[in-house]
């Protein structure tokens, strides 16, 4: 990018999100996304985004902010960062993750599936149906059988929350 | 503005796949019963190769050699032990038992989390392959070999393994020395199992330039290791070391000329270990206080190895015994248990920090086995053991069973493999 920057003025770009809400942010912090670069990269300067809410998007964009300033002395910060990001409803991690695979971001994808993966793992098949809103299908019987093939995993507690 | 997910939708299929494969294996089990999109999802190809591709801590299982010490009446559960949790004691051995596989006499692996049980020995032999995490056991078919009533077998030895050119198909190979007993010629057989096939094929007799008449055996075990589709057992052909390779796609054996490791290094004090997706020996000195590693930098009849690294060990873990590797730094030691002076107990030691840790896990016995479990693997195994509720009932399983249960992989292998001391060993040499 920077072999096309001809003034030492920062390059901007608009976001607008499905909402209709519009944001300018630098370009060097737009193309940590993927979808984003490509657009950049055949010219644009205005980039819909009509599968991300306003609310992911301003998040995302804290977030892209934050790592487009990464640095070696600001490590801990970043990590505490990203530890507040994350500490949200499942919904909401459910709403940013699906923003930042369409945003082609694998570093926050990476990091918002580990999260999900690490907040169910614990916990009871019924808690998760609901966490991701899913209706059982099975009969009582296929599911009795499912557990007695699978018996050694459902030794123990389970987590019943849904937080 | 209401988001979707607060409105009830769900993820796309693409992103709950995202997610699963960061489980641990036992979640990834349990929410098989989530729902019939789930259970499809996490028994299907794309979803087994995605989940070993996240490379995972290995574990360590540790299990009873039977031939070891029959005099002691302490028996080894089968326990698995991570880094991070106390040990596990599960009811492996009973899974074990109810199969017919209660008395093992070995096993090897793993492969993608999976290992080949051994029961019996020479013509008496049964052969099974089982995922300690689904604890699935699946019995392979009897081999035939007809062997000319004049030859005794004199070592049996056995690798396991994925075909990388057939996709989702394991295959054991089992390798036989047998010796003519009126002339004492020594001749080599071998027959390959296939998982596409649920057969055996033999290989016999094998090609004479890889054995001759000179045979040496050894019944220590010096390591075997998988990678890439081929495996690999270390062989002492009197004071050199080389190994023998078998290709479980072209189905061929192959000889690996060994390093140069100084004569007066003890060659009986050499292991073979895979580290960090290489073929490497552990070579010591006679009390067991210094280590060197080689890596194998170019396989070949001449073999060009390079030497990686010599590390020293502390007082307290000489002369123990190396069991596998969490990782390429971090080795892990069965070592006599310092507090009662009897048993042994197991210790990691981290060769660049010097630091050892005790890995909570103590046994009386003089002997135990371990194995190093990598990959574990949420797959059911084979599907007909899973009796899947009326049929068609759970949509894409048809396609599931057709294309196969046995995914396919090339490398993505953990750090690591080796055995210690169990596995029958056999040393011979091979004439160019």
């Amino acid at each position: 990018m920077a072999s096309t920057t001809e003034t030492k003025q920062k390059k901007m770009l608009i976001l607008k999100s499905a909402d209709n809400d519009e944001f300018e942010i630098e370009e060097s912090v737009g193309v940590q996304s993927e979808t984003i670069k490509n657009l950049v990269e055949d010219g644009f300067t205005f980039v819909p985004l009509p599968n991300v809410y306003t609310k992911a998007l301003i998040k995302i964009i804290d977030y892209l902010k934050k790592h487009a300033n990464k640095t070696d002395s600001n490590d801990e910060e970043i990590k505490t960062f990203d530890k507040d990001f994350v500490n949200t409803t499942f919904d909401d991690l459910f709403e940013l993750v699906s923003a930042a695979n369409y945003l082609h971001i694998s570093c926050l994808m990476n990091m918002l599936c580990q999260t999900i993966a690490d907040r169910i793992k614990d916990k009871s098949p019924e808690a998760v149906r609901k966490i991701f809103h899913i209706n059982c299908d099975y009969t009582p019987e296929e599911e009795a059988k499912i557990r007695k093939a699978n018996a050694q995993a459902f030794e123990g507690q389970f987590d019943e929350s849904l937080d | 503005m209401a988001t979707s997910f607060e409105d009830g939708c769900r993820l796309t299929e693409d992103l709950e796949r995202e997610i699963l494969v960061r489980l641990p294996v036992e979640s990834s089990l349990r929410f098989k019963c989530v729902c019939k999109s789930w259970y499809t999802l996490i028994n299907s190809p794309r979803f087994i190769r995605e989940y070993l591709g996240n490379k995972r801590r290995p574990q360590l299982l540790i299990y009873d050699e039977c031939n070891a010490d029959e005099d002691e009446d302490d028996p080894v559960p089968i326990t698995i032990i991570s880094e991070d949790k106390t040990p596990l004691v599960a009811k492996f051995d009973h899974d074990l038992q109810t199969q017919g596989f209660g008395d093992l006499s070995t096993l090897i692996g793993s492969v993608d989390g999976l290992f080949l049980l051994q029961k019996g020995y020479v013509d008496d032999v049964s052969l099974a392959l089982w995922n300690p995490a689904t604890r699935e056991v699946r019995p392979l078919p009897a081999v035939k070999f007809v062997l000319h009533p004049i030859f005794v077998q004199y070592r049996g030895i056995f690798g396991f393994g994925l075909d990388p050119f057939t996709s989702n198909n394991y295959k054991v190979v089992w390798f036989r020395i047998v010796q003519n007993i009126d002339d004492e010629g020594i001749r080599a057989y071998a027959a390959v199992y296939s998982c596409s096939t649920d057969s055996w094929r033999t290989l016999q007799p094998i090609d004479n330039k890889i054995i001759n008449s000179k045979v040496d055996f050894y019944r220590e075990d010096f390591g075997d290791a998988y990678l890439n589709g081929a495996y690999y057992w270390l062989l002492k052909k009197g004071l050199k070391l080389s190994v023998l390779s078998f290709d479980f796609g072209s189905e061929v054996f192959g000889e690996i000329g060994g390093p140069n490791i100084a004569s007066s290094s003890y060659l009986d004090l050499t292991s073979l270990i895979l580290l960090d997706d290489s073929i490497a020996m552990l070579n010591s000195n006679a009390d067991r206080s210094v280590y060197d590693i080689w890596v194998l930098i170019q396989p070949g009849a001449a073999g060009v190895w390079n030497k990686l690294l010599t590390f020293k060990c502390s007082y307290h873990i000489s002369y123990s015994c190396l069991c596998g590797l969490w990782d390429s730094s971090t080795f892990i030691f069965l070592t006599v248990d310092q507090e009662t002076g009897r048993g042994f107990q197991l210790v990691s030691y981290d060769v660049r920090t010097q630091e050892t840790r005790h890995l909570g896990y103590r046994h009386q016995r003089r002997r135990i086995a371990c194995k190093m479990v990598i990959n574990e693997s949420p797959s059911d195994f084979f599907m007909d053991s899973v009796s899947v509720p009326n049929g068609t009932a759970i949509q894409g399983l048809t396609e599931l069973v057709l294309s196969g249960v046995y995914f396919y992989r090339l490398s993505c292998f953990g750090p690591l493999i080796i055995a210690s001391p169990s596995i029958l060993a056999v040393v011979y040499s091979i004439k160019k």
